[in-house]
């Protein structure tokens, strides 16, 4: 074990010497506290509403129903988030005590996160427990307010929710503020807001339907985020897993593995993705599967070289001699000192899947409208250039997001260099 | 160290009988770490027509002189200080002065080395033929395509290549590496220059193929006026083909006298180590080699006094305090130990 | 030199054999029928024959009514299921309804279970638990209906045989022989040959002939004798027809006159001429449009049904080697008369066919026209990045570690993020769309009225349509490429020969671009695999953004249009492009780096 640490330390302080490297780093902090807490920032349904009778909590409900999927792993995220801070520290502080290295315990940290997530989710869909959500509508007051004067309630900082539509305002640029009052045909002043709040500025601008540019954004991350985790963790699975079987048996089973990833890398992979897309339909679980399906050969390829290089060293010998079992010899003795190449290729693959996801998107064949994807923003910018914010924007954070996770990999790439290494 | 008048200083003046006269040589890096003295206040002659030996462990800088003749220092290393003075027709000239044009002329022309890696050393991509060709075409630009083929042939025919005429076509690849390294001395050899830099040209190869490498080498020594430096870390070899040795130690020479002299009886407890650590001919079986304790220390971290104190049996405090400037000790002796002479091997 | 690369093309065997069955896979993986999604809902409801029988056409075409990789239908018994195929289809849905509610009554008697085997058997979805539901069974009745039509065409030659059988029988009732003629209708298409393909081949002179002895055996008592006069005057105008060349042919055949219809009969029965028998009948199709009758109306007279079946027992005579082949031939129809075997020759030929879409172009064409509007495009593009990106590696290797290495790498980070698309939009919207500049046209390669230009301005016109759209294919693989070639010169720079080649005295820009570029492209070669795919297959997200109907915009258009035989196509080609140009590199490998010689190379690959 303290062998393994010891070359995770290496990596670690060759790492930390990359400056941009670093600070990409700890960019994906907020990145992920971003789509983590967007609910928190921005939400059509407020967190408290008391319309003179009756105190209602919907933005608690709407938490734990979401309309996609996607939301309803990263709320579940953000419900445990607090108790994950506080039972993090105190197991962190226990296993301190107890003299457990820095990486153990960083990494049963990050797994502790993980089982409440899967926790939390479970427990809201056993029927009873999850309190149904009546406001499903996008729109959740907005009759009570035109119609009662005193009604009170408390909305995230940006009132605005990713689906949702507001005609009067569609494409407007950034910043625009919703007049409060707007003179109707007859010369009267009437009340043109629908929500307490409405008049918070669309800080990015809105798009044909009226949608907030900027939330959607938001909420969009929590979808490449998904996508690039997801898929780079199918094929890095699939890959890591038929190349070590492939470099380490050899022979009959290396042939046919190494004539697979011969087949499937001949495919462009764009084209082939698409064309996956397009037969078998198009929603964000098939994305993933696709991507992490058509990723693997890559891969494989890497790991079963690495594989092959370690298999002739000595202590594969002295250990399969000891009668250690060929699973144990792949996967406790030669992976670990062969899978440096996988885990730099993953942050590169990530920022790969990101575009990906929002190419398809862009050409129609991604996740599908209304949700909030950086590709559906740019296909609604190309319709008519005029409204730059519709591509500026999302060009940005697919921009900021794919530099972060390159330099990331740039930073382990080097880090992991032996060459750089003495 | 006014105390020590009897201490002759040796001299900083070069004498014009050498082709090469190297004075307080200092080559740095600049790491991130910090600086690395590879080469540091060396100095040396190299007489004409004769062969110089620098003897030592492997990282003790004498690589690092070597290519610091050439002006060919890696980055982030540079000459920091000192004179490389080469003395030719045209007079003497500080090498460490030149520009990088003036340099080139200079560099396969005058001065030529051969590198330790037969293996790596040649382009894999040009035949031998070829390469020997640019360098003579490069120094010679007069001579016509047909002259300078002749030459080649004539080289090749010269370091022992046999069937030189269809061997100049060959790619290094094919050749062994004996014959590897051949084509690298006849390519240092192309232009005929007054000294030739052989950096460990044998080390890689097989202790036959050693004997005949060194053999071509004296061969083409002889009835030439060509001044040798011999890289190496085989007392043997040092032995067999130096006129005079230097003893090199963590970037400083720590003693310099003739091959004889030397032999005969070491000064530096370094020196007599190196010795002692060599297997010879008539040791008993079982018999220990007695070899010297610890590591070459890390160039970045060196020792405040002699830098072979810590692995020295005979060190003092004094050692450890002050390190011990050159001194002579008898004309063409120079040691740099505080108790040279005073020390009794065989304790 | 020339066995290696025999060698390696054997190698690519089982490549190309994988290549197939992905292929295969991903036409599988579509959901649903692709024909029939295109002609639309009518087709499965079998409403409007023409488009019935176009599909049916298309659909054997393409031998998608073939199993997929094993084929034993030759030594299965067919006779219980094609039987009750039969009984369905003559059945109209209120009877098949009666039926399905005496099946749910009573499954397990030994006449029912038969039909309900057949049922089970043809697939239609929740079949079980509509059947029990009363409620559901009529809307049941229609597709069991329209399955059974479909089983029928899926079975084919297959189920031809056991059908025959049923006609020959005379215990048989008449009203389940209709059945049995509209599952033979239903099972082979265009049953009678009464005129020669063109040109003429002997080999159909037997069925065409026969159908039309056929024909005549009931048309004779009916059809007006002819004199003998007239009958020299039409053989004189016969001669004469047999000198017209094809088209002429066909205009003279406008004026015949149906009187004469004996004399061509006869001329085609009687005459031992290839040609002769062709133009006859030629003419014969011309006078009798419709010869044999092969279907009947539910209600129709036993002389009626008795004749059509007399027909179907000809048609079957003159092809029995078709319906019951020799055993050898059944063994190699097991393996070679199958959906794989049929897309693996098709594909191995390269006979892609014609395109699913309304406009049924041919699929060659429209990717030959696709690649001339994208091969000048990526092949600018290529160049592009070749000669900036090769450079730029090379300084930046050059002056590691300098403010210029530092500038390079630090660009070339930049525009590795810029995915091609974003760059495109952002090109487009600033320099396009006229809010900010107007430099560059919107959409398209040429401008509208570019036909008529000169050649030179025709030239200027592209160019300038075409620089945005190169700018973005360069951009993203520009960057790639770039650090490829700085960490391949950077590793070739700290080798011992470079230091040798300094020793010699050389100069600076000699050491680097003679001794260190060489052997720093052997790597970057390697990279050159990529540059052929990409010539052909263009970009689909550049193409879509600029309007740009090329390689990337046609597999887009064909996966969006559900055109099977182009998308097929596409992945076919693209795959066979990268595989030769994987080839083409190890040879050029060889030929770059002495050190690699033909006989050593192969594990690398």
């Amino acid at each position: 074990m303290s062998r393994r640490d010891g070359y995770l330390d290496i990596v670690w302080s060759q790492f930390r010497k990359n400056t941009a490297a670093y600070i990409a780093l700890w960019l994906l902090v907020p990145l992920f506290c971003l789509a983590i807490f967007a609910p928190a920032l921005a939400s059509s349904v407020p967190f408290f509403y008391y319309d003179g009778h009756k105190i209602l909590w919907p933005w608690f409900r709407a938490l734990l129903n979401p309309e996609e999927t996607v939301d309803f792993w990263f709320n579940m995220a953000l419900v445990a988030f607090v108790p994950w801070v506080v039972a993090g520290v105190i197991a962190d502080r226990a296993w301190r005590r107890r003299g457990m290295g820095k990486w153990a315990r960083m990494s049963r940290v990050a797994a502790l996160y993980i089982c409440l997530i899967v926790l939390a989710s479970g427990m809201m869909t056993v029927p009873g427990i999850r309190p149904d959500n009546r406001y499903r509508a996008r729109t959740f007051p907005e009759e009570q307010f035109r119609n009662e004067k005193n009604v009170v309630a408390f909305y995230p900082p940006i009132p605005f929710g990713p689906t949702e539509q507001d005609i009067e305002s569609s494409v407007k640029p950034p910043m625009y503020r919703k007049p409060r009052f707007v003179t109707n045909p007859e010369g009267q002043e009437v009340l043109n807001w629908r929500k307490s709040n409405d008049g918070f500025p669309h800080i990015l601008g809105t798009d044909d339907v009226g949608r907030d540019v900027f939330v959607r954004m938001l909420y969009g991350l929590r979808i490449s985020l998904t996508v690039g985790f997801v898929a780079v963790g199918i094929y890095i699975t699939i890959g890591v897993v038929l190349g070590a079987i492939a470099g380490y048996f050899g022979g009959a089973v290396d042939i046919v593995i190494s004539r697979v990833i011969e087949v499937v890398i001949l495919f462009p992979s764009f084209f082939l993705i698409l064309t996956l897309v397009g037969l078998l339909g198009q929603s964000i679980y098939i994305i993933m599967v696709v991507i992490g399906v058509t990723g693997w050969p890559t891969i494989a390829r890497l790991i079963r070289g690495e594989v092959l290089k370690q298999r002739a060293i000595d202590y594969v010998q002295a250990a399969r001699a000891m009668g250690a079992s060929h699973s144990r010899i792949i996967f406790r003795h030669i992976l670990p000192n062969a899978i440096s190449p996988a885990l730099v290729a993953a942050p590169f693959g990530i920022a790969g899947a990101i575009i990906t996801e929002a190419g398809l998107s862009l050409l129609g064949f991604g996740v599908r409208l209304p949700a909030p994807s950086w590709g559906l923003i740019l296909r609604t910018g190309s319709e008519n250039y005029h409204y730059w914010w519709l591509v500026v924007f999302p060009s940005l954070a697919i921009f900021v997001t794919v530099t972060v996770f390159n330099l990331v990999g740039s930073g382990l790439r080097d880090a992991m260099d032996p060459r750089l290494r003495t | 160290m006014s105390s020590v008048v009897e201490y002759h200083q040796p001299s900083l003046a070069s004498t014009p009988s050498s082709v090469l006269s190297i004075r307080d040589l200092r080559t740095y890096f600049f790491t991130e770490k910090g600086v690395v003295k590879a080469v540091d206040g060396v100095s040396f002659d190299v007489p004409r027509a004769r062969t110089v030996g620098i003897v030592g462990e492997s990282g003790c800088g004498k690589s690092m002189t070597g290519l610091s003749i050439m002006r060919l220092v890696p980055p982030p290393g540079h000459i920091v200080d000192g004179t490389i003075t080469f003395h030719d027709a045209g007079g003497a000239t500080d090498l460490t002065r030149l520009s990088e044009v003036e340099m080139r002329k200079i560099r396969g022309a005058k001065i030529a080395m051969v590198f330790q890696e037969p293996m790596t050393s040649l382009n894999p991509v040009f035949t031998v033929g070829s390469q020997i060709r640019e360098a003579i075409r490069l120094h010679q630009p007069h001579s016509s395509t047909r002259e300078v083929g002749e030459q080649v042939v004539k080289l090749l025919e010269k370091v022992g290549v046999p069937d030189p005429r269809s061997r100049q076509y060959w790619y290094p690849h094919q050749l062994s590496g004996g014959m590897r390294q051949r084509v690298m001395i006849a390519m240092a050899l192309s232009c005929e220059p007054k000294l030739l830099i052989a950096d460990e040209p044998t080390t890689a190869l097989d202790v036959t193929i050693q004997a005949q490498i060194l053999e071509v080498l004296r061969q083409l020594q002889s009835g030439k006026d060509m001044a040798v430096i011999l890289i190496t870390h085989d007392l043997g070899i040092v032995a067999e083909m130096a006129d005079e040795v230097l003893v090199m130690y963590a970037s400083r020479v720590m003693e310099k006298a003739s091959v004889r002299t030397l032999f005969a009886h070491p000064l530096h407890p370094y020196t007599w180590g190196l010795f002692r650590a060599r297997p010879a001919l008539g040791m008993k079986k079982g018999q220990e080699l007695l070899t010297i304790p610890g590591d070459v220390p890390d160039a970045a971290q060196l020792p405040r006094g002699c830098k072979f104190a810590p692995r020295c049996k005979f060190a003092q405090d004094r050692c450890r305090e002050e390190e011990p400037p050159l001194r002579i000790l008898e004309p063409g002796h120079e040691v740099r130990c505080h108790f040279a002479g005073e020390l009794d091997y065989e304790r | 030199m020339l066995s290696y690369i025999v060698r390696r093309l054997f190698l690519i065997l089982p490549t190309l054999f994988g290549v197939t069955v992905v292929s295969f896979c991903i036409m599988q993986l579509a959901p649903g029928d692709p024909l029939l999604m295109q002609l639309g809902a009518t087709g499965l409801a079998g409403q409007g024959t023409q488009t019935r029988e176009a599909y049916l056409l298309q659909k054997r075409d393409l031998k998608l009514d073939r199993p997929l990789i094993l084929n034993l239908r030759y030594s299965l018994d067919h006779f219980q299921a094609v039987r009750q195929a039969a009984h369905f289809l003559m059945a109209d849905e209120s009877e098949i309804a009666r039926q399905l509610n005496l099946l749910a009554k009573s499954p397990n008697d030994p006449e029912n279970r038969a039909a309900l085997r057949f049922l089970r058997g043809l697939g239609i979805p929740r079949f079980r638990q509509r059947l029990a539901d009363a409620r559901e069974r009529p809307r049941l009745a229609k597709a069991v209906a329209a399955y059974a039509r479909v089983y029928c065409e899926d079975v084919g030659v297959h189920g031809v045989p056991p059908l025959i059988d049923l006609l020959r029988r005379r215990d048989i009732d008449p009203h389940e022989k209709i059945g049995v003629i509209h599952a033979l209708n239903a099972m082979v298409v265009q049953p009678f040959v009464y005129t020669y393909s063109y040109p003429p081949k002997d080999a159909d002179t037997a069925k065409v002939v026969g159908a039309w002895r056929q024909w005549w055996r009931r048309a004779e008592p009916l059809t007006r004798r002819l004199s003998d006069e007239r009958r020299a005057e039409l053989t004189a105008h016969f001669r004469g027809m047999l000198e017209l060349d094809r088209a002429a042919l066909f205009e003279e055949l406008d004026y015949i006159d149906p009187a004469d219809t004996r004399f061509y009969i006869e001329t085609l029965l009687s005459s031992t001429s290839l040609h002769e028998r062709a133009v006859a009948a030629m003419a014969l199709r011309r006078l009798v449009r419709n010869p044999l009758r092969l279907d009947v109306p539910p209600d129709a007279p036993r002389e009626l049904i008795e004749e059509v079946a007399d027909n179907w027992l000809v048609h079957y005579d003159l092809n029995r080697t078709l319906y019951e082949p020799p055993l050898w031939q059944r063994c190699l129809y097991c393996f070679t008369d199958t959906q794989y075997a049929h897309m693996v020759w098709r594909l191995v030929t390269f006979q892609f066919g014609r395109s699913a879409t309304k406009t049924r172009e041919f699929v060659a064409t429209k990717i030959w026209n696709a690649v001339l509007v994208s091969a000048p495009l990526m092949l600018m593009a290529e160049v592009v990045i070749y000669l900036i990106a090769i450079p730029a590696g090379i300084a930046a290797a050059v002056y590691r570690n300098t403010w210029i290495d530092r500038w390079i790498t630090f660009k070339l980070f930049l525009l590795y993020s810029i995915p091609p698309f974003v760059a495109g939009m952002l090109l487009l919207l600033f320099f396009c769309y006229g809010d900010y500049l107007k430099w560059f046209p919107m959409l398209g390669l040429h401008s509208p009225n570019a036909d008529s230009y000169a050649w030179g301005r025709y030239l200027l016109d592209y160019l300038w349509h075409a620089f945005l759209p190169v700018v973005c294919l360069s951009l993203f693989s520009l960057a790639g490429l770039a650090m490829y070639s700085r960490t391949a010169m950077l590793d070739v720079v700290s080798q011992d020969y470079i230091r040798t080649a300094r020793a010699k005295g050389l100069s600076e820009s000699k050491v680097i671009l003679k001794h260190a570029l060489r052997n720093a492209l052997i790597p970057i070669l390697t990279l050159f695999s990529s540059f052929l795919p990409a010539l052909l297959g263009g970009s689909v997200l550049v193409e879509y953004i600029f309007g740009i109907h090329g390689m990337g915009r046609l597999s887009w258009e064909s996966i969006e249009q559900k055109d099977y035989p182009t998308l097929m196509a596409l992945i076919y080609i693209d795959a066979i492009v990268v595989l030769l140009s994987i080839l083409l590199t190890d040879i050029l490998y060889t030929v770059v780096d002495p050190r690699i010689s033909f006989g050593t190379q192969d594990g690398q690959a």
